[in-house]
């Protein structure tokens, strides 16, 4: 019966052990203030967590056309494998940006401008350490469907860690826009146009009338109403007070933005840039992909005026063309402290000249034919 | 004595001028917007390429209406077509890349007809005819044996003008321009294709040739008086001209049917509540965390404001953690993690998977 009890009692101390490193869903320990309330286990990495994808893909397919094309998944880790699965999603607009608001639900309904019933794609991916792979996937367009932009995105979701209290995954996205020729319904209209000031190439930003730091951007904001999605190209002409252009902007969309559907849309652009020359993700100089940042401008304290000319129309339909005119002043706090200096300084002589005047009239007798003279 | 007066007045005119004055600075801050100013436009204008595909020989259709109102003339004997990237009929016209208009044949036109093809370059047209006068009709003009621009990245345009005169000099009538854009219906193998890479682990660097630590972060034993924080990395690089954006994606920390609840706006880590919160800059409140290494080539990364303060933590599934204006050669973002648990917390293993999603952006 002893070394019943004491079995028994060595039986319960491994059970507790066991169950007190388990996850609180199979555990039944009481809470303590003093005792640990994670036991971890040590890290492990099973899988590849770094991968290459195409960002983005553009079609032109019209009515009845399928059209096949390759997805390109690379694996960055040499030592580990890159397992995904693949799946279309749906997404809009986040805000006035170019960012995508993912639908990930898997039961979010379709958009109407949703591809995914039009692509077959295969579900999963396996792609060996360092290596990349392309798979073959295909959109085909109904007959009926009409003109217009659709888009939806691949999702390629990795393997996620686990076995410490936050697992990661990696994920990336394709975006996938396709047009559909045709006569289609283009409408899109100026809501705002000024220049903007940005700490982060226009991440973040607003318009503003009186700048007091020199002004690098320019931007102007359209209303998308009609059922495609659209990119405007235009110039900007930036005059001075003196009606003496300043600059012209020919790239009002340079990195050929797009308003989808149903968005209000921010274009940035710069007032000056400088293109510096960028490395290719492989080593080589791209041409194609040169990076430009802002640099400020060389603007002098006053008033600008800015002419926005900017065209829009697919292929086949009627070209629109949207202009605006807008107003900013430059008005640096050093140009500022000097006027205030200067009116200051008015106003003292003229304070100075009223008082003296005064002085002189209160003291002095006009005598005609020999001006002013002092009393007595 | 009037003489004196006058002379006061001219000498003490100081209010009146000072209240002038400063209406008029007043009225000089405030302008009112203005229209551009009118030009005579062609009306309807489009542009129709049968084949969209880049450097194919495919043929063009412009399409106008010659518009009478205003203008000095309504006789018509050239028009020029200039093909340039830029539409602005004043700006310099560049040439798009890899287009060839100097073999196009004029194969059909309606409307205001009776035009051939004066001369002809790679980038330029000018059709002539017997001047006579233009009504406002739709006019269509195709010209066949176009080469198509090569670049798929940026629209093109052709500007319009038309002239009394025969060939293309003079004052100008109408002017206006069509836009379009060429597009790859499949990769064109001699272009760079984009690319987006990203990477998520324990550390990375910025091209995410190296990853260390696995996919996973652990946040030890836990205890009421003290913030249980730790950190991961990623990494993400496009040459996409639009750059790329990372959302975090996944449940707050729970054991089982007990939750740690995420902290829903930027908040101090206090030890002793139930928190759970991330962010994305160099903390001194657990002195833990780094801010963003960006790339000096291409410093347009950024972390999103409700993750860019320091000691300061939140979590939102969804939510955009950091992105990229445009091209981008490699930026590191550092996660830091803190969890917070209060002294009646049921025990457990709390775990949660973050997923993070990198896309391009549009």
């Amino acid at each position: 019966m002893k070394r019943f009890f004491s079995n028994l009692s060595a039986a319960l101390s491994v059970l507790f052990i066991i169950v007190s490193v388990m996850p609180v869903s199979a555990a039944t320990t009481n809470q303590s203030t003093t005792s640990p309330q994670n036991l971890s286990t040590s890290a492990t990495s099973d899988h590849s967590s770094g991968l290459s994808i195409d960002p983005r893909k553009n079609y032109l397919i019209n009515p009845g056309q399928t059209v096949t094309d390759k997805l390109t998944i690379g694996n960055l880790d040499s030592t580990s494998g890159l397992s995904m699965s693949l799946r279309m999603i749906d997404f809009s607009f986040t805000d006035q940006s170019g960012t995508p608001k993912l639908f990930l639900a898997a039961n979010h309904p379709d958009t109407s401008w949703s591809l995914k019933p039009y692509t077959t794609l295969p579900s999963n991916v396996q792609v060996g350490p360092g290596e990349t792979k392309t798979i073959n996937y295909s959109i085909t367009i109904p007959k009926n469907l009409g003109a217009g932009s659709y888009y939806s995105a691949i999702l390629y979701e990795s393997g996620q860690g686990t076995g410490e209290n936050i697992g990661l995954g990696a994920s990336g996205v394709t975006l996938v826009f396709v047009t559909v020729p045709g006569t289609v319904k283009e409408n899109m209209s100026l809501q705002k146009f000024g220049a903007y000031q940005s700490d982060n190439s226009g991440a973040t930003g607003g318009y503003v009338y009186i700048a007091t730091s020199t002004p690098q951007m320019i931007a102007y904001s359209l209303m998308n109403n009609g059922d495609v999605a659209e990119a405007p190209a235009g110039s900007i002409l930036l005059k001075n007070m003196f009606g003496k252009p300043v600059n012209t902007i020919n790239k009002t969309n340079p990195n050929e933005d797009l308003a989808l559907i149903g968005q209000k849309r921010l274009f940035t652009t710069c007032i000056e840039s400088q293109q510096s020359e960028v490395i290719k993700l492989g080593g080589e100089v791209s041409s194609a992909n040169q990076g430009s940042t802002c640099v400020a401008p060389h603007l002098t304290p006053g008033l600008y005026t800015a002419s926005l000319d900017v065209f829009y129309g697919q292929n086949g339909n009627e070209t629109h063309e949207i202009t605006g005119t807008t107003h900013f002043w430059y008005l640096p706090w050093w140009f500022i402290a000097i006027v205030l200096v200067i009116i200051a300084i008015l106003a003292f002589i003229i304070w100075w000249t009223q008082r003296k005047v005064r002085t002189l009239i209160k003291g002095s007798t006009y005598h005609s034919g020999r001006g002013i003279s002092r009393r007595g | 004595m009037n003489r004196l007066k006058r002379l006061r007045l001219s000498l003490l005119p100081h209010r009146p001028v000072l209240a002038q004055t400063l209406v008029l600075l007043v009225f000089a801050f405030v302008l009112f917007e203005s229209q551009a100013s009118a030009v005579i436009r062609f009306t309807d204008r489009s542009l129709y390429i049968n084949s969209a595909v880049p450097g194919a020989a495919t043929s063009y259709t412009v399409s106008m209406t010659y518009n009478n109102t205003g203008v000095y003339t309504t006789t018509v004997g050239s028009i020029d077509l200039q093909f340039c990237i830029d539409p602005i009929p004043d700006d310099p016209c560049v040439a798009p890349a890899g287009l060839d208009a100097s073999h196009a044949v004029l194969s059909n036109q309606t409307g205001e007809s009776g035009f051939g093809i004066l001369s002809e370059s790679t980038s330029d047209i000018v059709l002539t005819r017997a001047p006579q006068a233009a009504g406002e009709i739709p006019s269509t003009y195709t010209f066949s044996n176009i080469i198509n621009p090569t670049d798929t990245t940026q629209s093109f345009s052709i500007r319009l003008g038309d002239y009394p005169s025969t060939d293309g000099s003079g004052q100008l009538i109408d002017l206006g321009s069509v836009v379009s854009q060429v597009t790859n219906s499949i990769e064109i193998e001699t272009q760079v294709p984009p690319i987006l890479i990203f990477c998520v682990a324990g550390q990375v660097n910025n091209d995410c040739s190296q990853e260390y630590g696995g996919n996973n972060v652990d946040l030890g034993d836990m205890y009421p008086d003290t913030t249980s924080s730790t950190t991961s990395q990623m990494a993400a690089a496009t040459n996409a001209s639009n750059g790329f954006v990372i959302t975090a994606n996944g449940p707050t920390i729970e054991a089982g049917t007990h939750i740690i609840p995420a902290l829903a706006v930027p908040t101090v880590s206090a030890a002793g509540n139930n928190q759970f919160g991330i962010n994305l800059v160099a903390n001194t409140a657990p002195q833990i965390g780094s801010d963003i290494a960006d790339n000096p080539t291409t410093p347009n990364a950024y972390v999103m404001p409700s993750y860019d303060t320091p000691n300061q933590f939140m979590y939102n599934s969804g939510d955009i953690v950091a992105e990229a204006t445009a091209v981008n050669l490699g930026t590191i973002f550092t996660v830091t993690y803190v969890i917070n648990d209060a002294p009646n917390l049921t025990a457990g293993v709390y775990t949660t998977t973050i997923t993070y999603i990198c896309s391009g952006r549009f």
